[in-house]
């Protein structure tokens, strides 16, 4: 096994994953930005986080600004839902914490089968990920950025 | 060293670039469209690098660049139910007129050639 295969333990379970986090959030009582959004506004693009999380997890590549893509439309989605800052980086532990549990769940317990390694290749990863996404939700909320305008409406 | 004020107008108009192509796509207008999304996201990528290796902010943030585009983020841009379906159509269109999804189009070294709507490349 190596990070491909925990790419695919991850795949596999993505949209049972997103279910559990959407519960965790709204369970979450210092998260109160998510009281005005539907369940499609919660899930929002975090499906598609996981993928390219598991693209990358998949490939081997490092992160770098063309492999992170999904992870900044998420913060600026966030952004422009104005979501508060403290919840994004609530919503996004939750989210690590979920992950990683769920790898150490599913693995087989079979240390010859899957090497220590490689397992704390893949939790870098997800966590190097994760927090790109946060450092990338900061600049783009203390910056004096503005909301940009509905693109429809210009 | 870029100034803050040229950064922001270079956001400023890669927005402007974004929102005119993402609009194309939303009409159903894809001829070409893909050569342009390639330079957009070179501009995307320099923006990005710039502010990551530099003391410049984010005083405009720029439109993210997806290659794997949601519900709702697009909704969340103000498009509405038949203009998700067209930017979606203009994935679909890629794959068949390129032979390859939207992301290894923009990514691939090699040129990109035009393609009609709903036509391959050099198809007639």
């Amino acid at each position: 096994m190596a990070q491909a295969d925990i790419a695919r333990l991850i795949e596999t379970h993505r949209d049972e994953l997103v279910q559990i986090w959407v519960q965790a959030v709204r369970a979450d009582q210092s998260i109160q930005s998510d009281g005005d959004l539907s369940e499609g506004g919660l899930v929002d693009h975090v499906p598609v986080l996981l993928d390219e999380i598991c693209e990358v997890l998949d490939t081997g590549q490092k992160l770098t600004l063309h492999n992170m893509h999904e992870a900044r439309v998420h913060a600026y989605t966030r952004f422009c839902q104005g979501y508060r800052a403290r919840d994004l980086v609530r919503e996004i532990t939750l989210l690590r914490l979920l992950l990683i549990d769920h790898v150490n769940r599913t693995l087989p317990d079979a240390p010859h089968l899957f090497p220590r390694q490689d397992y704390f290749a893949a939790m870098h990863t997800i966590n190097l990920y994760l927090d790109e996404e946060l450092r990338y939700a900061v600049s783009i909320y203390t910056e004096g950025a503005t909301v940009p305008q509905p693109i429809a409406f210009v | 060293m870029i100034s803050q004020e040229d950064f922001d107008k270079f956001v400023e108009s890669y927005n402007t670039d974004y929102q005119y192509l993402l609009s194309r796509a939303a009409s159903g207008s894809y001829d070409c469209l893909i050569s342009s999304f390639r330079v957009l996201k070179d501009l995307y990528d320099v923006i990005i690098k710039l502010h990551d290796t530099s003391h410049l902010n984010f005083r405009f943030v720029p439109y993210p660049l997806t290659f794997r585009a949601s519900d709702a983020f697009l909704v969340g841009l103000g498009f509405n139910e038949q203009q998700v379906a067209n930017i979606y159509g203009f994935l679909e269109h890629v794959k068949r007129t390129q032979g390859r999804e939207f992301e290894d189009c923009l990514e691939a070294p090699d040129p990109v050639n035009c393609a009609v709507a709903g036509f391959p490349h050099g198809s007639s």
